[in-house]
């Protein structure tokens, strides 16, 4: 049982990864959302210390962090789809943030 | 909606952090973290989003010349310290694995920093058009390691001698000359200039001077047979060392090499040799030619081959050098041995004088060229055309070949048939068939066979009446139901005859001394009936004209005329209280009939009695003196008969069999002796030729009712060349003579241009 156990935590650890923002937050994401960033990707496939599934970004708060955790769900939930995706709301006040952390996530 | 936030532009602080010392400190961090990376230490201590932000922030900072530039000089002092010296100092035997080695450890360390340098490559480098970090790293690669005073040749060399060993049956790494070559391609960053200039011009030249030799040795030791298997072994030989390990480019380039060398260069000499193609069909070595075709139909090469000149249908001993592939060049020479081996056949005078021989020879060597087509040749439609052309090179050469196939037709439908399966028989005359499109004249067949049918069928000597029937058939799917209306209508005669008969006796009962079985023949249909005609005996005179009364009484408007050339009779005769049955012809029932009155007459005396024609009368008179039927007596020992010669009847006659069939002797000169003259068509042929080349003259004028005179000679040819290939000579013979006879005009204004006259 405990194996069982052990091992379903190391499917979900492999399934999932954590983002940690700069406040600290900590965000468990699915692994295929959180690859929609190249950045990300390039992490967790590479041989650094990310490649564990844990990533810090001490440059993106909290909340901007979690509106772009938000985009990568949206982005996965509507590729594929044969119908056109809804736009992404963004609130004005974060756009510019939003921009900067695309740019630096690639995504 | 008092929650939300006011909307601020926050002023970039982040920013004004990094100044001179910040920007030093970062690219001292990143500079060490790349150091390690190249050092190969363990980087699971490191964070990649440490690094990158490092990067990125450089990059946002307009530092990004400064860190491609120092990435460059780190990348460049760890090859030049490290890697070539570790390359350049291995030894020759090892430098391709340590050259591979340290080649995967760069491609991997490369990945690592380009990945964390993914934002210079994205906002600095592709904005200036400069290489990548990754394509960059390669070329540091290139210039610093491959480069290398004493890497690049000896690389080279080492592939280059690894190839030579694996083709001398050595067992080698394959997988270490694909990754060297692999690597030798990326490092061409996008252009193969490297791949060619270490390896593959090189290895082009080295496999050409290789191959030539080792075929041309081998060509030299060797049986053809024995080439072409070591030639498909090398080629497939080649082919998987392309697949294991060369580009595909390579691929083709090699493979051009290869077929040239191997196959395009030897090509004549395969042919040619004393074992090589031509001695293959000789010897019926069917896979070894089929090995032939197959690698020969590979090469898309040229070679040069000597082609003879050929001047209307002749040899004339010189040749012209063209340049054609080596599948071409089988071909030719294929077609040149089965003309040779035909007119062989054709200008053989032993088998000139038996044309059953004459036929099973042509038939044999037709079907043999088949096999050889069809297997070998996989059916290729090329060969089978110049089989047919050779075919009809010496077959067309004399009028012989028709005639012959209609000799044969006739030995086989009188006696051969006898004794086969109808299997067997469809066999032959397909085969009979197949032979007889070769011809062109085809008319020329058609008179032979209908003369020879016309023998067959009025002395009822043909075998089997199925076989004929199948052949007719045969020949109409050939050339259409005109071709064989006259044919055909030859046994309708036969059956309406054996109708009109029964009908005949049915009327007229049958209570007399001389029984009559009249063919009735429709003059049209069978070639030359009337020419020689005799006197009927005073016995049998009455019987024919009753049938005669009765056949016109029955038939109005019609004329009967007895062709007594034709036809048998069966005459009994007493000899030594012995009755015996004759079957003979017409002219000997007739002379016969004579011998009734006394027993010695002389030939004159027969002559005028029977009114026979000298030649035939002879003919038959011999016929009934031969050894083997000795009917009657001939006064004087030898061949020839002189007027006052006297015949007696054998009165001592004897013969085991009560009826017995008197066979009539040929005439020497009976047999091709028409066909002989006038370039093998006979007079009758001639004749039809000119009515149908004026039929058809009149029916394209009418179509067209105006045509210039070369068009109209075009025109007439096409139409008639299903029969035979009328010379342009003639019809413009014809058209003259058309002309004569008003049907049509010369055209006032041209006079290359004819006009039809309605």
């Amino acid at each position: 049982m405990a194996q069982a156990a052990a091992a379903e935590r190391a499917d979900l650890s492999a399934a999932y990864v954590k983002l940690i923002s700069a406040e600290g937050h900590v965000f468990h994401v699915e692994r295929k959302c959180a690859v929609v960033a190249g950045t990300i990707r390039a992490m967790l496939a590479g041989e650094f210390r990310e490649a564990s599934g844990e990533i810090r970004f001490p440059e993106i708060s909290t909340p901007i962090l979690e509106r772009v955790i938000r985009y990568f769900h949206h982005k996965v939930k509507w590729s594929n789809s044969t119908s056109p995706p809804p736009e992404f709301p963004i609130e004005p006040e974060f756009a510019l943030d939003l921009l900067m952390a695309a740019n630096y996530l690639d995504c | 909606m008092a929650t939300r936030r006011k909307f601020v532009i926050k002023s970039f602080s982040a920013m004004n952090r990094y100044d001179g010392s910040q920007i030093q400190e970062t690219w001292v961090n990143l500079r060490t973290a790349i150091e390690s990376i190249l050092g190969g230490l363990d980087c699971g201590k490191m964070s990649f989003e440490q690094l990158f932000r490092f990067a990125y922030n450089l990059v946002l900072h307009k530092h990004g010349r400064m860190l491609y530039d120092g990435v460059q000089k780190l990348i460049r002092a760890h090859l030049e310290s490290t890697v070539a010296p570790a390359v350049a100092g291995a030894p020759a035997e090892h430098v391709l694995a340590m050259l591979r080695d340290q080649w995967t450890q760069h491609v991997s360390k490369t990945k690592m920093i380009s990945d964390l340098l993914t934002h210079l490559d994205r906002s600095f480098v592709t904005p200036h058009s400069m290489l990548r970090v990754r394509d960059m790293s390669l070329v540091e690669f290139r210039n610093s390691v491959l480069n290398h005073a004493d890497v690049s040749e000896r690389v080279s060399t080492q592939l280059l001698e690894t190839v030579a060993a694996s083709r001398n049956g050595e067992e080698t790494d394959r997988s270490l000359i694909r990754g060297t070559l692999s690597m030798l391609v990326q490092l061409g960053v996008g252009s193969m200039s490297v791949y060619e200039s270490v390896f593959e011009e090189r290895f082009l030249a080295e496999s050409e001077s290789f191959l030539k030799t080792e075929s041309a040795d081998f060509l030299a030791a060797n049986t053809c047979s024995d080439y072409l298997r070591k030639a498909e072994a090398r080629i497939v030989e080649e082919r998987t060392r392309v697949w294991e390990y060369l580009t595909d480019l390579t691929g083709q380039r090699l493979r051009a090499v290869v077929e040239r060398c191997l196959i395009a260069e030897h090509t004549n000499t395969l042919v040619d040799m004393r074992s090589g193609a031509i001695a293959m069909m000789d010897e019926g070595k069917l896979e070894e030619l089929a090995t032939m075709y197959r690698l020969f139909s590979m090469v898309r090469a040229t070679v040069t081959f000597d082609m003879p000149v050929r001047v209307a249908g002749r040899e004339t001993g010189a040749t012209v050098t063209r340049s054609c592939t080596p599948l071409t060049v089988l071909r030719e020479r294929f077609q040149r041995h089965i003309e040779s081996r035909g007119v062989t056949l054709v200008s053989d005078t032993e088998e000139a004088k038996n044309p059953v021989k004459f036929v099973e020879t042509l038939l044999d060597m037709r079907s043999k060229f088949a096999v050889i087509v069809e297997t070998c040749f996989f059916g290729d439609k090329e060969f089978l055309r110049a089989m047919k052309e050779a075919f009809e090179f010496f077959v067309n050469m004399d009028g012989r070949c028709a005639q012959f196939l209609c000799l044969f037709l006739d030995a086989e439908f009188r006696q051969g048939f006898k004794t086969k399966a109808p299997e067997e028989i469809d066999e032959t005359l397909s085969a009979v068939v197949t032979a007889f499109r070769f011809i062109k004249d085809k008319d020329v067949f058609e008179s032979h066979y209908k003369l020879l049918l016309q023998r067959r069928l009025l002395s009822n000597r043909s075998v089997s009446d199925d076989a004929e029937r199948t052949m007719i058939i045969k020949l109409k799917a050939e050339c259409g139901p005109q071709f064989t209306s006259k044919l055909e209508g030859m046994f309708a005669d036969l059956t309406s005859s054996r109708k009109q008969m029964l009908e005949f006796r049915k009327d007229t009962g049958s209570s007399r001394s001389v029984a009559v079985d009249a063919t009735i023949l429709t003059t049209v249909h069978w070639p030359s009936l009337s020419e020689e005609a005799c006197r009927l005996p005073a016995s049998v005179q009455p019987v024919a004209d009753t049938f005669r009364d009765w056949y016109l009484a029955k038939h109005t408007g019609r004329r009967l005329e007895w062709a007594t050339s034709q036809g048998t009779a069966e005459v009994s005769m007493l000899c030594a209280a012995r009755r015996y049955e004759l079957v003979v012809s017409t002219f000997q029932m007739c002379l016969l009939e004579l011998f009734n009155a006394a027993e010695t007459l002389t030939f004159e005396r027969i002559r005028t009695d029977t009114g026979i024609s000298v030649p035939e009368l002879k003919r038959h008179l011999i016929s009934l003196c031969t050894p083997a039927a000795r009917v009657l007596i001939k006064g004087k020992k030898g061949k020839t008969i002189t007027d006052d010669e006297e015949f007696t009847v054998n009165l001592k006659f004897k013969s085991a069999k009560i009826r017995n069939r008197i066979k009539l002797v040929t005439l020497r000169s009976a047999l091709g002796a028409g066909a002989a003259e006038s370039g093998g068509v006979p007079e009758q042929v001639v004749m039809a030729r000119k009515n149908q080349m004026d039929a058809a003259i009149v029916r394209i004028m009418k179509a067209r009712k105006t045509l210039m005179h070369a068009e109209l000679v075009n025109e007439t040819i096409r139409i008639l060349c299903h029969r035979f290939t009328p010379k342009p000579a003639d019809v413009k013979a014809r058209v003259e003579h058309l002309i004569d006879r008003d049907y049509i005009a010369r055209s006032a204004d041209d006079r290359r241009r004819y006009d039809y006259v309605a």
